[in-house]
Order: C-alpha cells, then sequence, then structure tokens
C-alpha cells in the first residue's frame, strides 16, 4: 500500500514533499512515527494532481477535513485521508499546503532531500526546514529538533561556520542534547550565541570539561532551555487559533467532508 | 535537491531489537542504518500498536 502510494503520486505528477515525522526518521532524529505526512504545491493544477493520485489509492476523507480546496490550503488547513481502511496495511495520511513558520513551497523545495527508501525516490524536506516544522506544541518534538540540530553537522549542506554553530545552539532544547552537542563539536563553545544567560553558557564549559555538573548550573539551564520551549509551543497555539476556529466554523455550517467517504 | 550523503555512513546489515529501536533513542545504533533502513525499521513498528487509528487521533486531535 505504502510503495503503491509513493508510485501513484509519482505517476500523476504530484509535487510534493515529505515532512513531519517520517523525515525525522530519514534523518536520523526519530524512531518511529505512524503517519505519512506531506507538503503539497498549492496550484490547482498539483491540487487536480493529488486528487486523481488520492482516487487510484482508493483513499477516503478521515476527520475534520475541508474540501481540498486551492483556498483552503492556502488557509493553512491540514487534509487527513485513510487509506487502506480496515485492512493489514490502513494508513493515515495529513496533507497540507501552507504548513506553518516555513518559506513557500518552491524555496523549501530548493533545500530538499532526494532519498532512495522502498518506497521509492522521495523528496524529503531539508534538515533546517523540518527543524521549524517541528516547533509545534508536543514536547516530544523537542528532542528531536535538538537531534536534528546536531545532525545538521552530517549534511553536505552544511559548511561548519559560525552560522551554523549558531542555528544549532538556537535549536538545542534539551541538557543531554546540548552535552553531546560540546562532546561531538567542541568548536561550539566558541559561537555561543551573546543572548544565551551565563549559566548555560558555564553549564556548556563544564560539559567540555567532562566534570561533574553542579546543580546551581544544571537546575538553572534547564529552567532557561523549559522556557525558550514553552515560547514556541505558545507562538504555535496562537498559529492555529484562527485557522481552529475557522475549522469549528465549517464543521458547525455542515461543510466538513464526511469521514469515509471517498476522495 | 541534494542526494544522499556519503558522509552518514551507513550499514545495512545490522539488526536492532525493539528495545533498541524504540526508547531510548540510541543515536549510534540508528544513525549507523541507511535512511532506507531507518525507515523501513520504523514502518515496521506500526504493527506492534493495538490501535494505530488511536495512536493517529492522539496526536492529530489532542483532547483539550
Amino acid at each position: 500500500m505504502i510503495a503503491s502510494f509513493f508510485q501513484s503520486l509519482e505517476d500523476y505528477g504530484v509535487e510534493y514533499l515529505l515532512i513531519s515525522g517520517q523525515a525525522t526518521v530519514l534523518y536520523g532524529a526519530a524512531t518511529f512515527s505512524e503517519d505519512i505526512d506531506l507538503w503539497v504545491n498549492l496550484t490547482s493544477e498539483n491540487r487536480d494532481r493529488l486528487l486523481g493520485a488520492l482516487r487510484a489509492c482508493s483513499a477516503c476523507h478521515y476527520k475534520l477535513t475541508p474540501p481540498l480546496t486551492v483556498e483552503h490550503l492556502q488557509r493553512g488547513h491540514g487534509f487527513h485521508y485513510w487509506l487502506g481502511r480496515d485492512t493489514a496495511d490502513e494508513m493515515f495520511l495529513d496533507v497540507m499546503g501552507t504548513p506553518p513558520r516555513v518559506r513557500g513551497f518552491q524555496d523549501t523545495q530548493q533545500s530538499a532531500r532526494w532519498m532512495d527508501t522502498g518506497w521509492g525516490r522521495l523528496p524529503v524536506v531539508g534538515l533546517r526546514d523540518l527543524v521549524e516544522l517541528k516547533k509545534t506544541q508536543r514536547l516530544e518534538d523537542y528532542a528531536i529538533i535538538s537531534r536534528l540540530a546536531l545532525l545538521w553537522f552530517a549534511q553536505p549542506e552544511c559548511r561548519q561556520q559560525p552560522e551554523d554553530f549558531l542555528w544549532a545552539w538556537e535549536n538545542v532544547f534539551t541538557l543531554s542534547e546540548l552535552k553531546s552537542f560540546i562532546e561531538q563539536r567542541p568548536a561550539a563553545l566558541g559561537h555561543v550565541p551573546s543572548h544565551f544567560p551565563s549559566t548555560v553558557r558555564e553549564f556548556a564549559q563544564q560539559a567540555a570539561a567532562d566534570v561533574e555538573m553542579p546543580d546551581r548550573l544544571e537546575e538553572p539551564a534547564s529552567r532557561w532551555l523549559q522556557s525558550r520551549m514553552a515560547r514556541l509551543q505558545k507562538a504555535d497555539r496562537g498559529y492555529w487559533r484562527s485557522i481552529i476556529a475557522e475549522l469549528k466554523r465549517f464543521r458547525s455550517q455542515g461543510l466538513l467532508v464526511p469521514e469515509g467517504q471517498p476522495v | 535537491m541534494a542526494a544522499n550523503s556519503d558522509r552518514e555512513r551507513p550499514v545495512e546489515s545490522e539488526a536492532l531489537t525493539l528495545r533498541e529501536a524504540q526508547s531510548p533513542y540510541k543515536a549510534a545504533e540508528w544513525l549507523r542504518l541507511t535512511p532506507a533502513e531507518r525507515l523501513r525499521r520504523s514502518w515496521a513498528l506500526r504493527s506492534r500498536l493495538p490501535n494505530l487509528r488511536a495512536a493517529h487521533d492522539r496526536k492529530l486531535f489532542p483532547k483539550p
């Protein structure tokens, strides 16, 4: 089912990028994701190609899904589909045309990676765009982001320049990944962003020295990292507020596609 | 778009146990695999979920 679905996307010429969970697995920052998330180019022609590919796979609509129009794609809605319903190959597909915190589709496509997989050769969103996409309300995403930040240094696009280190510092959210960052990239110590508090700087220096970490550093460093996560979680809640309000209006007006209805 | 990087130095053949593949995240073992092998193993873990639909809904439509 999954390989034939991606083959169908190719057959119909759908312009898409694989994002979110499966992309984090491919990069090595996560070990599991149960569904498929796609970002599709939001032209009407591409929308038609996607509909053709979904119909070829006998996809059904899933919950809280508005009609797949270019306007709804532009307004940031998610579209949820069910393939292989009630079979052993059952899978869930989530589609967006305007995901949060990233550039336009064509700009993002430029920095995407083609990856060879058992499902075919897939276009996968670039690692740094993936990091922005993962700044959600889910706490567990921040450990994944932190791993992606460290994995950036293994990517062919990374030039190991100060800007790369500064970007990575801004995207490490856990103490364990911060320690790993220092262990793997000692040069990072020379590029700590100027706005980082002194406790975090000192924490990083102690980690580099490989000495036991005193509580007076660990606790405030942990609190500061958590406060950064909380700000991003709040921003994500704010981003979705108007979209969810519109979705509720669609539901109250009977404008959502019924669950189970074939595409 | 860039192609897969040779700098990742992947290997295909070594097996992970379920415990190693799930939690806690074991960077060294996991990163030695190719992206294709990571994807294959991750997707295979779906069969261990007692209720795939419920797991999907919990993530996508969290209760407020």
